[in-house]
């Protein structure tokens, strides 16, 4: 089965948009993933040279996860270019600032570099769309068609469960009343 | 490089040729090495046919139309039969050639083996500019189109009507390669109502595009992915910038595949996919002992 | 981005030639050489002897000999597409224009270009071109 050839042509390089739930995912790992669907690497017509890339919409990005004690020792630069110019911050710190700076800035630093890099760097970071919580412009919501698996397994938390799945839990011993008090 | 004291001269040169044009190309007759006997045999030859040099002559001389006083050397003759000749046959070889085709796309395959831009890029590509003589009063194109008709009429009467129609399938059907039936030849307007009326014709029920999937709608280039269904039936799927365009190609592949014109069925029998049946019956209405053929 | 390219084409033959009847696409061969400048002697006794056994082998081709006085050897070719070329014998022996000869022969007549991929197939998959909804699973 083979269209038309001008809707051929138009079906395999339009432009996908995909989403991508950031709860509860490093950024690290996210990036890796956003970069490649960005740069188009995830399609069998892939080349360098062709710009193939695709949307991306990460939601959630202010739940992202670091593991150990990142949040405290994780510290990000800059410098002015002046004396005494130097800036840094620690991870929570920015976080609380703009909390999807983080995610921008991993991905970002995934793209191509190098004279190869350069423009098309930049003009791949315009194809990245980043949201702290769910609330997403609608004009985007409509455009989105596809998902992008998350790249950790997410497990539930104590909080996720309500209270009868919580009573049904099989017990193996009933504790006493001041067990959790002592 | 001229000498200087030249320069006006060849200036003047320059500027006659932008007001007046550039001159006609002289014919190549008119240098040297030239036979035109020889030319004559040679051309004979390359084609493979058997003309007497006379008729082949008359065939590739275009008389003063605008001067009915002139004698005319058989030239309109040929022309007339050999362009109903052509007709005839081109349309019986595209009526065996494409059996499931309907008849309005029949015609427009014949339109285009006979229109005159295609014949005279025939004629152009076999020699014929060569030993055309014209009078340089109408467009060289058609003139070679209107010759080539007329030299296949002069291959049926000294060769009989089998040659001519050999003629034919050897050097104009070819032309069909590599064109789609559908996308550049017929070029429907309305593929949906010509699939409606075939799905009526064989008692389905009548088709329905439905919008599969759709991706990045309000940028500039949004895609729908369209699929045609009869019933319950998934005929035909296609994506395009708008859902019209969608469902219009979707019907145009559905089309194809039910004209067999598609390019994954059986191709149009030419050159050596030419089997005897099919020239028999090819050849059947041209051969006037119909009773030798069956012997 | 620096401008450099070279003329290139695709390789293609001339009016589906050979789908139908395979048509030699050479026409005419003028054989330009002196009559008695001793830098077309080669040519001369290649007219004498070859000449004639090489354009019974080619009967659509027409073969003409122009000698002139004080002229260099040259061989000009004319192809159906309407193409012709131009090319000197000198110093060339009768053996080697009746190979030269025979290559022009042989040839389509199309310009000798650097031949730049045509990458296709006559027979397309079943499954169709890849676009962006083919064996895509992450749907919304």
């Amino acid at each position: 089965m083979s269209f038309g050839r001008a809707n051929q042509q138009w079906s395999t390089f339009s432009k996908a948009w995909y989403l991508l739930n950031a709860d509860r995912q490093p950024p690290g790992k996210l990036a890796d993933v956003a970069a490649k669907y960005l740069m188009g690497m995830h399609k069998p017509i892939y080349h360098p040279t062709s710009r193939v890339g695709d949307h991306v919409v990460i939601i959630n990005a202010k739940e992202i996860a670091y593991s150990g004690n990142k949040w405290e020792e994780k510290t990000f630069h800059s410098h002015t270019g002046r004396k005494k110019g130097r800036l840094m911050m620690r991870a929570f710190e920015v976080h609380e600032l703009d909390p999807t700076w983080i995610v921008k800035r991993y991905v970002y630093r995934r793209l191509p570099k190098g004279s190869y890099g350069g423009m098309y760097k930049r003009n791949l970071f315009q194809k990245l769309h980043v949201f702290a919580d769910e609330n997403i412009p609608e004009e985007i919501k409509e455009n989105i068609s596809f998902v992008i698996p998350q790249p950790r397994r997410v497990f539930k938390g104590i909080n996720d469960y309500t209270q009868e799945e919580i009573d049904n839990f099989p017990k193996l011993w009933i504790p006493s009343p001041d067990f959790l008090k002592r | 490089m001229p000498p200087r004291w030249m320069k006006h001269y060849y200036l003047a040169l320059e500027r006659k040729e932008e007001i007046e044009g550039p001159d006609p190309p002289l014919p190549r007759s008119s240098k040297p090495n030239w036979n035109i006997t020889a030319e004559l045999t040679a051309f004979k030859n390359r084609l493979d046919i058997e003309v007497p040099n006379e008729l082949l002559v008359s065939a590739l001389t275009e008389p003063l139309f605008n001067e009915p006083s002139t004698e005319d050397t058989g030239y309109s003759k040929l022309l007339k039969d050999g362009s109903k000749f052509v007709e005839e046959f081109v349309s019986h070889y595209v009526k065996e050639a494409f059996p499931f085709l309907t008849s309005e796309g029949r015609s427009s395959i014949c339109d285009f083996l006979l229109l005159d831009s295609n014949i005279a890029y025939l004629a152009l590509n076999l020699g014929y500019n060569d030993l055309l003589q014209l009078t340089g009063l109408r467009s060289s194109e058609k003139v070679l189109a209107e010759s080539l008709v007329a030299s296949i009429e002069a291959i049926n009467l000294s060769e009989g009507p089998v040659a001519a129609a050999k003629f034919i399938l050897n050097f104009l059907v070819p032309q069909l390669v590599g064109k789609d039936i559908i996308d550049d030849i017929w070029k429907p307007s309305n593929p949906m109502a010509l699939l409606t009326e075939s799905f009526k014709i064989s008692g389905k029920p009548a088709p329905q595009a439905r919008l599969i999937q759709q991706c990045g709608v309000n940028t500039v280039t949004p895609i729908y992915y369209v699929g045609l269904f009869s019933g319950k039936d998934l005929i035909a799927k296609s994506g395009a910038e708008s859902i019209v365009l969608a469902e219009t190609d979707a019907a145009k592949l559905a089309l194809k595949h039910i004209y067999h014109v598609h390019t994954l069925s059986k191709s149009p029998p030419m050159g050596n996919l030419l089997n005897q049946d099919f020239l028999n019956k090819l050849f059947y209405p041209l051969i006037d002992n119909k009773t030798a053929l069956s012997s | 981005f620096t401008g450099k390219t070279s003329a290139h084409a695709f390789l293609k033959s001339v009016l589906q030639n050979g789908v139908g009847k395979h048509v030699k696409q050479l026409k005419r061969i003028t054989l330009n050489f002196s009559e008695a400048s001793p830098s077309s002697r080669h040519v001369r006794k290649f007219v004498e002897n070859d000449l004639v056994e090489f354009a019974r082998k080619h009967p659509s081709v027409v073969v003409y000999a122009m000698p002139e006085m004080e002229q260099r050897p040259s061989v000009c070719v004319e192809y159906l597409n309407g193409r012709e070329e131009v090319a000197s014998l000198e110093k060339l022996e009768p053996d080697e224009i009746l190979q030269k000869l025979d290559t022009y022969s042989n040839r389509s007549g199309v310009e000798i270009l650097k031949i730049v991929k045509d990458i296709h197939t006559d027979h397309p998959s079943i499954q169709g071109q890849w676009h962006l909804f083919t064996n895509n699973t992450h749907n919304i």
